[in-house]
């Protein structure tokens, strides 16, 4: 009999932990799976030169890829951070950041970019297969691709306040120092 | 005329081949995508869903299948992109066996506890303990109904 009421209290215990964990998680989010993982390689127009950049082409390097729109209104709240962020560290030679425009119109987008300013290349994804090979399911969404092209950090969300910070200070720093990342968080 | 006539046949045949040829492919790309789970949506496929992303998924599937890739391998590239999350059913390994699994034992284990509470309720709460008759008591009852027969 008392084993009994243990294993009814026990399994009670856990269901309702169980639904206490699922309401306090952002049903938004979905654990990335790709950190670790080779960056998938792909080829992307230049939105306003129509220069063709491939990843592959930038092996060796440390390359920051930022995903976004022009109607999401936290690209907008990360945007100038981004710029810092290329003013930064744009002027090393192993540096590169790229911005890639996610379901967006080329026009918005150039519009976003004439009205907001930028200092890198943004590059286009008409079909969404760039955006689909790093499975984003949203924007903003930033990844960092180390020398050897794997993807070693993602963050999903506006690179403001401390999320810049640990971009800066924990990801790309120690990254072009030639240092090991000890957590991307 | 009978030349005409015959091309106007081959055009046909060759645009009905065309067309189920397409159809084959949209019906392939529809039941893929409804193994898809639409990853902005609350419970919705690929197939059924009208966002933008899910649009994007449904074109990537056609475009793969088109070019020759089988469902599996399509479905295996999805997940390595987004996880088990992108699959509409959860594979079955590892922790997913919960999921499979857990209400099954539950409802098994609430089953077992119903059946067991139910036979403690046809039972009496108090067991009444009879002691065994001494044989002193035996012979008084005896000659108690002896007794009575005889009147």
């Amino acid at each position: 009999m008392k084993g009994w009421k243990i294993a009814i209290i026990v399994v009670v215990v856990a269901v309702i932990a169980l639904f206490w964990r699922g309401l306090h998680m952002d049903p938004r989010f979905i654990p990335t799976v790709l950190e670790g993982k080779p960056a998938m390689t792909f080829a992307a127009q230049e939105i306003n030169s129509g220069r063709i950049w491939k990843l592959e082409e930038l092996r060796g390097k440390v390359v920051v890829l930022n995903f976004w729109a022009s109607w999401c209104r936290e690209c907008r709240a990360e945007h100038e951070n981004l710029l810092q962020v290329q003013e930064r560290f744009g002027s090393n030679k192993d540096f590169v950041m790229l911005g890639v425009v996610y379901q967006d119109q080329d026009e918005d987008a150039r519009r976003f970019l004439k009205e907001w300013g930028s200092n890198y290349p943004h590059l286009l994804d008409p079909k969404g297969e760039v955006g689909i090979g790093y499975g984003v399911s949203g924007v903003p969404e930033t990844f960092l691709i180390d020398r050897n092209g794997i993807i070693s950090c993602k963050h999903v969300g506006p690179l403001v306040g401390s999320e810049l910070e640990k971009v800066m200070e924990r990801w790309i720093k120690p990254m072009l120092a030639g240092k090991e990342l000890k957590s991307c968080a | 005329m009978r030349l005409i006539a015959l091309l106007l046949l081959l055009l046909g045949l060759t645009v009905q081949a065309a067309q189920v040829e397409e159809d084959e492919l949209e019906a392939k790309t529809r039941d893929l995508s409804r193994q898809l789970r639409c990853l902005v949506c609350q419970g919705e496929n690929v197939w059924e869903s009208h966002s933008d992303l899910a649009g994007q998924m449904r074109d990537h599937v056609r475009d793969h299948l088109r070019a020759g890739e089988s469902p599996e391998q399509i479905k295996a590239y999805l997940e390595s992109r987004y996880g088990d999350f992108v699959l509409m059913e959860p594979p079955r390994h590892g922790l997913n066996w919960l999921l499979w699994l857990g209400p099954f034992v539950l409802l098994s284990a609430g089953a077992l506890l119903l059946r067991r509470q139910l036979s403690l309720w046809r039972k009496p709460a108090v067991k009444v303990e009879i002691a065994a008759l001494s044989e002193e008591q035996k012979r008084k009852i005896d000659g108690e109904l002896a007794r009575l027969e005889d009147e």
